[in-house]
């Protein structure tokens, strides 16, 4: 027991000191100090590379340590960074390890040192860090060169955004730096008396030629040198966008994306970014050469799923997207081929189409659009390999475009290009009867006949018209039909009818056939029947027609007319429940008359002429003088007569004439009267002397005193005297007299003065536009007196049918009296007051609103003296003379009510007789 | 460009043994010198600003002049009068000519480092390229003077042996801004030692 005993204790001691010498060894071995640390500089990576060797490693192990890394920066206390490095050491490596530094290495000298630890499991704990190497300093400033000034880093490249510090080293510390990035001035933190750091963050991209920096040396104003760097920003490297692959024949793989931005760089700092395919289940890979899409060759038949990534690379940044698929769901079709057109006709057509075949038992969606007529159909067909469509309800004699393109119809992925092809569909007979109209002509015996017709639209013609058949027939007696054909474009044919009933039909054809007929009956009498022509007011968008509904069976209206000055017969179609139209055209014009018929279809195709109506789109002024002649001159009377406007050279409504008298002897008011004449009747100015002469008296008899002072003043003053009379007298409404016995007249003018047509059957007309001035058309009876210019005393007549403030050209004047007037109003006229108002107010008028279109005739009297102031040489006379006596409305009729219209070349005329014993002073 | 006198200057200058049959005397070839550096002359300044131009801050900046730059590859046109004024007609060529040869090696070494740095740049690769080619028409017909005055011909250098490949871009800049400038300066130059001669050997 006592043996164990001593056994068991020496084991013990033995155990203990067996762990006592494995523990001194490990202290031994444990300080694994780092030892011959170099450091090295790379300027192009701004980079501390450290290189160390450990001692005193057990031979043949990996052990796993740890060193803590301390970097200083100008001096050792001065740490900029301290970092843990774990590694796997083995016996007698030269371990490596590099530190980027953000202050580039040539502005501060730097400092390193190094600690270690065992971390490795195989030795328990506790470890123990290793003393700390000895500073190693690195200094690349001495290297520098000879130079005041340097500035770093040098081409150094940057994604946009980043932060850069860059420095500079002056030389000499009496130089005053400033630095400059692209011109402006930037401040950075001195790190000692040579160096200075300027931090730059979030650096823009400015161009890919880089953005440069530099800094300036300077002595007072004396620069001693500029030195600078180029920053190289680049653009932040885009991930690849819209990829995607797709294949046309199972052999290549098609793969495209959107680069984005381009981040290549001058200077050779940086290319364009390079793409790479990678195929993950292959596990090959692909640099591709175009920066846009890579074609990938299909190796495997057998693989029919492909994991693509495509990686997008610069020297800064990688990025990568991925697609993963299967390769028949990305099937995009070539185009089909081999486009026909099989069995087209007039409304039908086959198409027929190859689809290139990719694989057996593939089924393909096949889209057809057809374009024609300015429309688009589009349909939907399967088909296997070759397509074939039935296209239907085709126009004739169109031609259409159908294109095809196709898609696997098992898992769409995208349309293929199309595949077109142009064809015409066939022509078929006209579909509808030509719009046809006829005129008639009667004479003795026989009827003009002529036919017109609308030439059928595409719609309905289809095909080309080639000629037009006209077949008549004598509905009264038996005979053969009369058959015409008329060669396209041909729109009118003339035909010479006995006085029976024909039925005339025509037909349009083409090529295929005839369209349907149409037909309209010309009776015996076809134009008897004697209808009033209305007059209507047409605006500019054309004119309103309404008319009375016809009783009976009316199977529609027509309303014809002619367009002017090609005179082509026109005709718009009404339908029979219709009694109003408006026709427009761009065809009327202004101050052209149009005359509109107005016909009833019978069921039997008779037309009935049901009403005329005739007026202007707008009415213009007459654009020429009434030719006037002036006959039967006495000493107190003379006719003008003139020949009234046709009708086509009216470009409006002619409402009147007005007659301007006015005398040239004596020097009165620059007035005189004038009468405005109907025009549609013969116009017989005859002075029926009891009546006027009586009445003149009787005023100037009760006005003498008055008179004498007016117009007689001691000292006679024209323009102070004026004497109005007015004279209605309408009681023979085709005889105009005037009495101009006051007045000396020198000339008669003639005015045709554009009167407007005031119609209001028709609802509302537009007024009369500003018409040109007619040059008044003088006739000098007394051609010694022609060249007398100064105002003279002057009768006015102005036609009651118009209460219009016109007036002359300038030095007359009138005085504008309504027709409608009581007597107790004419009186009050006479006065002189009222009669120097109206004068003064039509005085005005006349000077600011002057008729255009007048013709004045001035008449100058034979007889009477043209002196002025000849007070004794006057003829016995009761009672003196006014100075100037103004006669309104003497004969004034109105137009429409009293005459019928005048007939073509009817001739006007007026008699107008003269007092030669009244004249004045 | 678009003088045809120079055109032709530069090509009878550029093949002087093989094109000239007869040889063309003394006169005739200082005024066919004298003629093209005054063309030259009054291009000189557009080359620069154009250079400048495409160089960015400070470079482009209004009124930029960086005199205290120099390139100790590029021999200096400045000189003073009186030393000028001294020189014998073989001296002032030599200097001319030498100064004319760095300048043409320079001047394609400016080109190589633009084409790299600005490749969508033609106008100034072109002004560039045609500024080299009228420098080396200017050699030619000065050592066509040389000869016709029976001075020897200057020893070819390879300037640009001097000259470190691992320039920054910054440095880079400012060597063609240097070349450029000192092409205009030895051009100037140029004009008046040709005058000088034109005047000593009138035709």
């Amino acid at each position: 027991m006592a043996l164990f005993v001593v056994f068991q204790t020496t084991f013990f001691l033995t155990l203990l000191s067996l762990r006592t010498y494995q523990s001194e060894v490990l202290a031994e071995r444990l300080p694994l100090t780092p030892v011959s640390l170099k450091v090295s500089t790379n300027s192009i990576h701004q980079s501390l590379h450290l290189q160390w060797t450990v001692h005193n490693l057990p031979y043949h192990q990996e052990l796993k340590m740890v060193f803590q890394i301390q970097i200083s920066r100008i001096e050792t206390s001065n740490v900029v960074w301290v970092g843990n490095y774990s590694t796997t050491v083995k016996w007698n490596q030269v371990l490596h390890w590099s530190w980027e530094s953000e202050l580039p290495l040539e502005c501060a000298t730097h400092f390193v040192r190094m600690k270690s630890v065992m971390d490795d499991a195989s030795f328990p704990e506790p470890n123990f860090w290793s003393n700390w190497s000895s500073w190693e300093e690195v200094s690349v400033q001495d290297s520098l060169g000879r130079g005041i000034l340097f500035v770093f880093p040098k081409d150094k490249l940057v994604e946009e955004g980043s932060n850069v510090t860059i420095c500079y080293v002056s030389r000499n510390i009496q130089n005053n730096v400033s630095c400059y990035l692209e011109g402006k001035q930037i401040h950075g933190e001195q790190l000692d008396p040579h160096v200075t750091a300027f931090n730059l963050n979030s650096v823009p991209f400015i161009r890919n030629r880089g953005t440069n920096i530099y800094c300036e040396a300077s002595q007072g104003n004396v620069s001693k040198g500029i030195e600078g760097i180029v920053l190289f920003v680049s653009k932040v490297l885009e991930e690849p966008k819209d990829f995607s692959c797709e294949t046309q024949d199972f052999k290549t793989l098609h793969c495209t994306w959107d680069p984005g931005t381009d981040t290549a760089l001058g200077w050779s700092k940086q290319p364009s970014q390079s793409y790479t395919l990678f195929e993950s289940f292959s596990g090959e890979k692909k640099l591709c050469t175009h920066k846009n899409w890579c074609n990938w060759q299909i190796t495997q038949d057998s693989q029919e799923t492909y994991n693509f990534t495509l990686i997008a690379e610069n020297y800064l940044r990688k990025r990568s997207v991925n697609i993963l698929f299967n390769l028949t769901h990305r099937v995009y079709l070539m185009n089909p081929f081999s486009v026909n057109f099989e069995n087209v006709n007039a409304t039908n057509a086959i198409m027929t189409w190859k689809v290139h075949s990719m694989r057996n038992n593939f089924t393909y969606l096949c889209q057809i659009e057809l374009h024609g007529e300015g429309k688009m159909m589009q349909y939907d067909v399967s088909v296997k390999v070759n397509g074939e469509y039935f296209l239907s309800e085709l126009e004739p004699a169109t031609e259409y475009m159908a294109r095809v393109r196709c898609a696997d119809a098992s898992h769409f992925w995208k349309w293929s290009e199309w595949s077109g092809q142009n064809f015409t569909t066939l022509e078929a007979a006209p579909s509808e009867a030509p719009d046809v109209w006829r005129s008639v002509n009667s004479e003795p015996g026989n009827h003009t006949v002529t036919l017109f017709w609308k030439p059928l639209s595409k719609l309905h013609a289809n095909g080309k018209i080639l000629f037009y058949n006209v077949v008549v027939e004598n509905l009264d007696k038996p005979s053969r039909s009369e058959l015409r054909s008329i060669p396209a474009p041909a729109n009118s044919t003339k035909l010479i009818l006995d006085r029976c009933s024909y039925q005339i039909c025509v037909t349009a054809n083409n090529s295929v056939g005839a369209s349907p007929a149409s037909i309209i009956v010309i009776s015996v009498d076809p134009e008897n029947k004697e209808v009033e022509e209305e007059r209507i007011a047409g605006t500019d968008g054309g004119f309103s027609l309404s008319w009375k509904p016809q009783p009976g069976d009316i199977i529609g209206y027509v309303v014809d007319w002619c367009d002017h000055p090609q005179d082509v017969l026109q005709w718009k179609n009404v339908g029979p429940n219709t009694t109003s139209t408006v026709i427009s055209t761009d065809a009327f014009r202004p101050g052209v008359r149009y005359d509109f018929r107005i016909y009833g279809l019978s069921t039997k195709r008779i037309a009935c002429l049901l009403e005329k109506k005739t007026g202007y789109s707008q009415e213009l002024a007459p654009s020429d003088n009434p030719h006037v002649l002036v006959d039967m001159l006495t000493s107190h009377s003379f006719t003008l007569s003139w020949k009234d406007y046709s009708t086509e050279s009216q470009p409006g409504f002619i409402q009147g004439y007005h007659v301007y008298l006015k005398s040239k002897a004596r020097q009165c008011h620059p007035r005189f009267q004038k009468a405005v004449l109907s025009a549609s009747m013969l116009i017989h100015i005859l002075l029926p002397m009891v009546f006027c002469v009586l009445l003149i008296m009787i005023v100037c008899y009760l006005k003498s005193q008055w008179i004498k002072e007016t117009c007689y003043p001691d000292i006679p003053d024209p323009y102070k005297s004026s004497i109005l009379s007015l004279i209605k007298f309408k009681e023979n409404p085709h005889l105009t007299i005037m009495n101009v016995s006051d007045c000396i007249p020198d000339a008669i003018e003639v005015v045709s003065k554009p009167e407007g047509t005031k119609i209001q059957i028709l609802g509302t007309r537009k007024s009369l536009t500003e018409t040109e001035l007619t040059k008044p058309n003088y006739l000098y009876l007394l051609p010694t007196e022609k060249n007398h210019s100064g105002p003279g005393p002057c009768i006015c007549f102005e036609n009651f049918t118009y209460n219009q403030a016109a007036s002359d050209s300038g030095f007359c004047g009138h005085v504008p009296v309504s027709p409608k007037a009581p007597p107790s109003m004419l009186g009050l006229m006479t006065s002189p007051e009222n009669v120097l108002k109206a004068l003064e107010k039509n005085y005005m008028n006349s000077l600011g609103e002057v008729p255009a279109g007048e013709t004045s005739l001035n008449y100058v009297s034979q007889l009477a003296s043209p002196m002025s102031g000849d007070k004794d040489s006057l003829p016995t006379n009761p009672v003196e003379p006014p100075h100037c006596s103004e006669y309104k409305m003497q004969m004034a009729v109105p137009l429409r009510l009293a005459l019928p219209r005048p007939t073509e070349n009817s001739s006007l005329s007026s008699i107008t007789l003269l007092d030669p014993g009244e004249h004045y002073r | 460009m678009s003088c045809p006198l120079a055109h032709l200057c530069l090509l009878t200058l550029l093949l002087p043994p093989l094109s000239s049959a007869a040889p063309i005397s003394l006169a005739e070839s200082i005024s066919q010198a004298y003629s093209l550096a005054l063309y030259m002359q009054k291009n000189t300044s557009m080359l620069l600003q154009t250079y400048l131009q495409y160089q960015g801050s400070p470079f482009s900046d209004p009124g930029f002049s960086a005199p205290e730059l120099q390139l100790s590859s590029l021999p200096p046109a400045t000189a003073f009068f009186k030393t000028w004024r001294t020189l014998d007609d073989g001296e002032r060529l030599s200097l001319a000519q030498g100064a004319f040869l760095a300048l043409t090696q320079h001047l394609q070494l400016v080109r190589d480092d633009q084409s790299d740095l600005n490749p969508g740049s033609p106008i100034l690769l072109a002004q560039l390229g045609t500024a080299r080619l009228r420098a080396q028409g200017l050699l030619g017909n000065m050592a066509a003077i040389m000869t016709a005055l029976g001075l020897p011909m200057p020893p070819e250098e390879d300037t640009l042996g001097l000259v470190t490949f691992g320039a920054s871009a910054f440095e880079r800049k400012c060597l063609g801004y240097v070349v450029t400038r000192e092409y205009g300066h030895w051009t100037d130059r140029a004009v008046r030692d040709l005058a000088l001669l034109k005047a000593k050997y009138p035709a």
